[in-house]
């Protein structure tokens, strides 16, 4: 048998054994509260803190100088990659590697008549430059720097790329289509002589919305080669 | 004298599983309480010793003497007069006694004094 002091002693000290272990966890918990804390400890609490933030809003402020700058060498970055598919556009554009649309007139000349050669072809497609065509087609072959047009040595029939036309011969011509029409029928031109001397059938029309297709030669350099700014003698 | 020691680990034990949770305000009235605790402790031990234990009035002195030491500190904060002063004044002092007779008894017990010739 438990003697009676033993029995109350022991329920007291698991209650002083709890309390003890409990305040101990409270004292903890009360010293991370700033409110619990000395003026001296609140005061080195205060300074830390500053120090910190001072050192967080140069941080912040070196980070922003930073963003700024890679954002302004982005932005250059950007405005050169702009340019320089602008420019691929415009050289693909020139040697007839993209397809081009937009207003402009469409000479036709819709049966075999006489006179009408290789020449005369010629001659039409340089006035079309001449007067501000900016992308001409014959029956659908692009015109380019380096398109070649011969004339068969039999018929004298306009070929092209090797390619020898069949009638109807279709002239697509890009540009200013009220420019174009009036100006290839100037006095003296070839399409005047054609239609008013030689009495042949040609017809012009002015269209808003003309394809001139790609161009079927491929144009490669095999001894040329560019010459860069910094080569230049 | 084993078995309370035994009760004041598992006590510790279950203090430390936390079943029990104060709010960080509280750490002070808390401290109190337990200053008046260990004062009727000590004095159920000298009590034990000098053989004038009773059981009754020492677990009543044991929860009414935490509880009023809790209420005095929490009043006194609320009246803004530092009420607990006066427990740790009057507990402190009686725990030093207490202490004091408890300390005696054991030297009177392990090293019984000599008769004066």
């Amino acid at each position: 048998m438990l003697k009676n002091w033993q029995s109350s002693l022991t329920v007291a000290f698991v209650a002083l054994g709890i309390l003890l272990s409990v305040q101990f966890h409270t004292q903890q918990a009360a010293l991370k509260e700033l409110s619990s804390q000395g003026q001296e400890d609140l005061i080195k609490v205060l300074t830390a803190v500053t120090e910190k933030r001072n050192d967080l809003y140069m941080e912040k402020t070196k980070l922003e100088i930073q963003k700024s700058a890679l954002d302004g060498a982005s932005n250059q970055e950007q405005q050169l990659v702009k340019s320089m598919e602008n420019d691929l556009a415009l050289f693909e554009a020139f040697y007839g590697l993209k397809p081009l649309k937009g207003p402009g007139i469409v000479i036709t000349v819709p049966e075999q008549q006489y006179l009408f050669n290789s020449n005369q072809l010629v001659d039409i497609i340089n006035e079309l430059w001449n007067i501000g065509a900016e992308a001409v087609a014959v029956n659908d072959y692009r015109i380019t720097y380096y398109t070649s047009i011969e004339r068969d040595p039999e018929t004298w029939e306009p070929v092209i790329n090797g390619t020898r036309l069949s009638y109807p011969y279709v002239i697509t011509a890009i540009g200013d289509p009220q420019k174009l029409a009036v100006n290839i029928k100037i006095i003296g031109g070839t399409l005047q002589l054609m239609m008013y001397d030689y009495k042949m059938r040609i017809d012009i029309e002015q269209k808003t919305d003309l394809l001139v297709p790609i161009a079927r030669e491929k144009t490669t350099f095999r001894m040329a080669k560019p010459v860069l700014n910094s080569q230049k003698p | 004298m084993w078995l309370p020691i035994l009760g004041l680990i598992l006590g510790i034990i279950l203090g430390q599983a936390q079943i029990l949770t104060i709010p960080a305000a509280y750490a002070k009235y808390l401290g109190v309480a337990v200053l008046a605790s260990l004062d009727s402790v000590f004095g159920g031990i000298k009590a034990v010793m000098v053989g004038k234990y009773d059981s009754d009035v020492f677990l009543s002195g044991f929860f009414f003497n935490a509880l009023l030491a809790f209420t005095l500190t929490f009043v006194g904060d609320r009246i803004g007069l530092p009420l607990y002063y006066a427990a740790i004044f009057v507990f402190g002092t009686r725990l030093f006694q207490n202490l004091a007779i408890i300390r005696r008894t054991l030297l009177d017990r392990w090293f019984p004094p000599k008769e004066m010739q």
